[in-house]
């Protein structure tokens, strides 16, 4: 059963063969700390990218200006051709309330520390969601929110809070919450560090699902098995650049970087 | 003994009198104080507006750190100089009023850091706007978080009623103070009162302990 809608979605009806996310000459600075330095970046729809390196490496930061949590200093990020971040004469400025809504429910996400409302149980977080974001009716959330709570495995815990469940439960009703929205991509900053090693692999396989299923992907990630079978391009960002990006088996089996080698050598040490 | 307590139980009509005006003393200044205290906390920690947040700031402060006498006091005795006149009753509900609004405002602003940023993230990341944000996600949080929190310091403000004895309120250690000066059993008459006192906080902080266990998801 695929873990997306069978209706065609909005980009169904969008130009064919451009990329579906753009991300161009993307910086973001704290203060002096620069943390992103120009980086590029697209998606095609349907495509799985697995970005690696790290920590510190600017990871989240870029997951997080593309959605806008964070307001990026300077460059673009467009959606089906669609600029997201708001300019003015050039530069960077605060977007409104409503265009920043309007962007985030386009743009999925999923954090590392699951973030599920902790006075809802699994249903009421989906159904809230949806409610909240989308305006959809209670019945119709309602469904909804059974129909995704299954496809993840996790419709016998849909009455339960958070904190009744694990890491990897959480992370799943967190996945279904967002897919809930119709996201036409859905960005994943690092799902499974955060989650015991040996309930990894039942988020692993919602998201392998999800891949085959043609939902489009950005993924944070230091599981290069899961980068090397399921994603279909690999990116190295490291101190704020790309360093490295190439289809996934090669880049992460014949690496062309020294430093790309070096963290790869890092991770299968562990 | 057997005195003691038959005194004890002749006053006792009285006394529960005084002990259901000092209750009505916490119900109201606790009801104007406590919505006024959200708010005044919730703007503090969430406004942008650095003036508007060093104002509040300075309000709670001073709420806080005045004595509830003192504020007492000074509207009681102090107001009527610039014409403004309230009764006993009203100058007690002002002037706690006021305490309460800053001590509620702290709790709340506690409450609310209290509140993983993530919760606040997932609500941004999905887009869903302030208002909702503030209605189901941080308001029934903060509200568990600080319940048993507004519990004990309710308790704190029952015991404080006891000083509108000194505008001749009719509260409960007024009471115990007057069947006193009648009957000269001041001692007898204020262990009484005190115990009475006592019986209501404690229930008051066992039911704040029983709701901080229960309250927890």
């Amino acid at each position: 059963m695929s873990l997306l809608n069978t209706t065609p979605s909005p980009d169904a009806t969008a130009a064919p063969g451009g990329p579906l996310l753009v991300v161009d000459s993307l910086t973001k600075s704290f203060g002096d700390h620069t943390v992103l330095r120009g980086v590029d970046l697209h998606l095609d729809k349907g495509e799985v990218v697995a970005l690696i390196g790290p920590s510190g490496g600017g990871k989240s930061t870029l997951l997080r200006c593309i959605n806008q949590l964070e307001l990026p200093t300077s460059g673009q990020v467009t959606l089906d051709g669609t600029p997201l971040v708001s300019t003015r004469g050039g530069a960077v400025v605060a977007p409104s309330a409503k265009a920043l809504l309007r962007v985030r429910r386009q743009i999925g996400m999923v954090f590392q520390s699951f973030n599920l409302f902790a006075n809802m149980t699994a249903e009421q977080n989906i159904v809230f969601a949806q409610r909240a974001a989308l305006g959809t009716g209670k019945d119709e959330a309602r469904e909804r929110a059974r129909t995704l709570l299954e496809r993840v495995g996790m419709g016998h815990k849909a009455g339960s809070h958070p904190s009744q469940l694990s890491g990897g439960q959480q992370q799943r009703v967190a996945i279904a919450r967002s897919l809930a929205l119709d996201p036409r991509v859905i960005l994943f900053d690092e799902p499974t560090s955060a989650i015991d090693p040996e309930m990894r692999s039942e988020v692993l396989s919602v998201m392998r699902e999800l891949a085959e299923a043609g939902m489009t992907m950005l993924v944070s990630t230091h599981e290069m098995g899961f980068a090397k079978q399921v994603s279909d391009r690999t990116v190295f960002l490291c101190d704020g650049g790309i360093l490295e990006e190439g289809p996934s088996r090669s880049l992460l089996e014949q690496p062309t970087h020294d430093r790309t080698r070096q963290f790869l050598r890092a991770i299968a040490e562990g | 003994m057997s005195d003691f307590l038959a005194d004890s139980v002749s006053w006792l009509p009285d006394l529960l009198r005084g002990l259901g005006h000092s209750l009505w003393l916490t119900f109201v200044s606790l009801l104007l104080g406590l919505p006024l205290g959200l708010v005044l906390g919730y703007v503090t920690e969430r406004t942008t507006s650095r003036p508007l947040r060093w104002l509040l700031v300075a309000v709670i402060e001073l709420a806080r750190g005045l004595p509830a006498l003192v504020v007492l006091y000074l509207i009681y005795y102090g107001l009527p100089s610039v014409e403004v006149v309230l009764s006993a009753f009203w100058s007690i509900i002002a002037a706690f009023t006021f305490s309460n609004a800053g001590y509620v405002s702290e709790i709340v602003r506690g409450a609310i850091r209290g509140i993983p940023a993530g919760q606040l993230e997932a609500c941004q990341a999905l887009g869903i706007g302030r208002a909702r944000t503030f209605a189901s996600v941080i308001a029934p949080q903060a509200l568990r978080i600080s319940t048993p929190s507004l519990v004990g310091y309710a308790a704190i403000v029952f015991q404080s009623t006891s000083l509108a004895v000194a505008v001749a309120e009719p509260e409960l250690l007024n009471a115990a103070y007057n069947i006193g000066s009648i009957t000269f059993q001041y001692l007898q008459v204020f262990i009484v009162a005190g115990a009475l006192y006592a019986v209501v906080v404690i229930a008051a902080s066992r039911f704040a302990g029983w709701l901080a266990t229960r309250t927890q998801y």
